[in-house]
């Protein structure tokens, strides 16, 4: 792990040099992967802090396309102040499009009870700061940049002053009732869509099978199985997760989500044939027990072809064969995206949803397409947990 | 003296002798309508050279209702942040800013600035305004708290907090990146309580068994650590606490309460027995002279007749 002073310094030093010569901001795009080394042995609100740094450049330095989904990640699911803030900032470097406006009323309502004082004028900022800001106050500023853009209308807005006007600070109520005005207005003619996609698996011209030899899985049964086997009898939706994740926005909608995807599946009654499988991030500490707690609060009908699990043997593969957009101090978790995978019965990974939120009925829709031939029983034996290969051993008496 | 005289007599003593101990007087709890408004109270709170008595009253006596008031709250809060101000006095405002914070809805609205006031307090030149400052602000994983006591513990002539509390206080994170730095202490503190203390806070970092590895088996470390140790190695990894414990076990010349200790776990962990273990234990058990290792031995030798045990 390289040493987390140093690889802070170099963050720093990356993003002054971008500052100096903003013709180098994709070097930044780099540093926005939640696997990056920086990130490596950093804890979650340190994590958030070099991400903000990096974020509210691209205000000065421009946001390239490839950048974007961050942004609208942020804007539209965060929950941390100091990055919603430079996620807001952020944006003011681009293109004035539409998707923007709904992302950022969603910030707004993400944040509107989490609202705190932040400031970007230092690396490592002291208190009380120069220049302090707000969330609130960088997201409206963001809404009055953009300007009467559609779908977002003023009318949404003062709805925002009706719901939410008692619990605002008078800097932010104020800028509210700016924001209101400066958005009163005809939307003009939409634009393009925010700056490509990010590049994810199921997207190469010719998908590679995944072959997960080595990973074994656990599931909320105790029962293990070779991930591949639980793969290999039909399409799967496959999705991470992890039940120590802070935000609800991420991985408890996730869960709750799939489950939504489970009652589709059963109302087209092929639940039988379409496997739903969430995999935890955090397999050290979700053992059986809290992933059927964490399943069943959430409406997961677990069985033959629905489970939570978690690695136990083969976590690094896992990771590596899904590109996971996750980052680690030691076995924790400091950060990562929401991320599910449509896979075949051939181990492949046929499409990718990431960061943004999803839909059910999409992902089902596309799952039922790859739906063919006569029902197969799943015929997967688990394996004997005296010969599980790892040291995590079955919390349940056989 | 008529009943009507003595008792207004009364009454204003008693009002008197609330006032001068700091407790709520009988117009705070909205009885008497006698008594100073809210805005003499504030005047009084506001008054740097008020006397500090007299200042740390008024904010006890602030009635419920005005305690909700946006002008009350932020001229606590203000206060909170006024480095220069009085410790005593500020320590009060603190304490009724900690109270009202729970009150979801009605503090919203200065939940920033009672943070930025936080933050602000967090370096004061009190020691105890700003450990109590700290200790908030590290309940809620703020991020400038856990930079100022790491910094503290990685240069202690910077140091906010005792070492004691910093380990604490890095604890309360889950999330948090304390780990390497709670190691450094439980290398270079020389103070037990604060090592053990760290210890304790490791116990579920895996990133850590081999340092309790290291301890469980050193004879010069203190005995409590090396309790602390072995728990929490064999929750992060039996085997290795198993092979490690053994080895500390068949030492003759290693503390004998450490080695009843160990021996007691490893009978407690009910997926193993060491039959060879077993065997050595009762070789040794008639001359062992220390009652509780003998107990121990005796308690671990009986597994191996146990119905449910499983020869090793």
């Amino acid at each position: 792990m390289a040493n987390p002073a140093s690889a802070e310094d170099e963050l720093e030093a990356t993003v002054a040099a971008v500052r100096a010569e903003p013709s180098t901001r994709h070097l930044l795009v780099d540093l926005l992967a939640e696997s990056s080394p920086v990130y490596e042995g950093r804890g979650m609100a340190t994590t958030a802090r070099l991400r903000g740094w990096v974020l509210a450049a691209f205000e000065d330095v421009g946001l390239p396309a490839e950048a974007c989904p961050y942004v609208l990640e942020e804007l539209e699911i965060g929950i941390e102040p100091h990055l919603v803030a430079a996620a807001a900032r952020a944006a003011r470097g681009g293109e004035r499009h539409p998707e923007l406006g709904p992302c950022l009323l969603a910030a707004f309502e993400n944040l509107v009870n989490r609202d705190d004082t932040v400031t970007f004028e230092a690396f490592r900022p002291r208190w009380p700061p120069e220049r302090p800001t707000t969330a609130l106050l960088e997201i409206l500023e963001t809404v009055r940049w953009l300007g009467p853009v559609g779908p977002v209308t003023a009318a949404d807005w003062r709805d925002q002053q009706q719901r939410h006007g008692d619990r605002l600070s008078g800097a932010v109520a104020a800028a509210l009732a700016e924001t209101v005005v400066a958005v009163d207005g005809p939307a003009p003619a939409l634009m393009g869509c925010c700056g490509s996609p990010e590049p994810s698996l199921g997207d190469e011209e010719e998908p590679v099978p995944r072959g997960w030899e080595g990973v074994v899985v656990e599931d909320q049964d105790a029962r293990r199985y070779p991930l591949g086997s639980l793969l290999s009898n039909g399409p799967t939706v496959v999705a991470f997760f992890y039940t120590r994740c802070p935000n609800p926005n991420k991985c408890s909608l996730t869960i709750r989500q799939l489950a939504e995807a489970q009652r589709l599946l059963i109302d087209q009654s092929i639940d039988d044939q379409v496997g739903i499988l969430a995999l935890s991030y955090d397999p050290g500490y979700d053992g059986p027990d809290r992933l059927l707690r964490y399943g069943q609060d959430r409406g997961i009908r677990f069985g033959p072809t629905a489970r939570l699990a978690r690695a136990v043997a083969g976590h690094d593969q896992l990771r590596a064969g899904f590109r996971l957009r996750v980052g680690y101090r030691d076995t924790i978790v400091n950060r990562h995206a929401i991320e599910v995978f449509l896979v075949d019965s051939a181990g492949v990974i046929v499409a990718t949803w990431a960061r943004r939120r999803w839909d059910p009925a999409e992902i089902v829709g596309q799952a039922a397409a790859l739906t063919a031939g006569p029902k197969v029983t799943p015929d997967r034996l688990p394996i004997p947990s005296d010969r599980a290969e790892t040291g995590y051993e079955s919390t349940r008496p056989q | 003296m008529d009943a009507e005289d003595y008792r207004t007599t009364y009454e204003a003593e008693v009002e008197a002798a609330k006032k001068k101990a700091g407790e709520p007087t009988s117009r705070a709890k909205g009885g008497s309508s006698r008594g100073p408004t809210t805005a003499s109270l504030l005047k009084t709170i506001r008054d740097p050279q008020a006397r500090t008595a007299d200042r740390t009253a008024a904010i006890g006596e602030l009635s419920p209702r005005a305690r909700s008031q946006a002008k009350v709250i932020e001229t606590l809060i203000a206060l909170l942040a006024d480095t220069e101000d009085s410790p005593a006095v500020r320590t009060a405002a603190l304490a009724l800013l900690g109270e009202l914070s729970f009150a979801v809805g009605e503090f919203q609205p200065h939940r920033s600035a009672y943070r930025d006031a936080l933050r602000a307090a967090a370096t004061d030149p009190d020691r105890k305004l700003r450990e109590r400052v700290l200790e908030i602000l590290a309940l809620q994983g703020d991020e400038y708290a856990q930079r100022l006591i790491v910094e503290g513990l990685q240069e202690p002539s910077q140091a906010l907090i005792h070492e004691r509390k910093a380990v604490q206080y890095l604890s309360y994170d889950v999330h948090g990146e304390h780990q390497d730095v709670l190691r450094d202490v439980i290398d270079r503190s020389a103070n037990k309580h604060v090592r053990n203390g760290a210890l304790r806070m490791l116990a579920a970092d895996s990133g850590s068994k081999d340092l309790f590895a290291q301890i469980v088996q050193d004879k010069d470390e203190d005995v409590e650590a090396r309790s602390i140790s072995a728990v929490a190695l064999q929750s992060l990894a039996p085997d290795e606490f198993a092979s490690a414990a053994r080895d500390v076990v068949l030492d003759d010349d290693d503390d004998d309460e450490v080695r009843a200790a160990l021996l007691t776990a490893l009978r407690q962990d009910e997926r193993r027995y060491d039959s060879d273990l077993g065997a050595e234990l009762s070789r040794r058990q008639p001359t062992m002279r220390s009652a509780p290792l003998a107990k121990a031995a005796g308690a671990y030798i009986a597994r191996s007749t146990e119905p449910d045990g499983e020869p090793g």
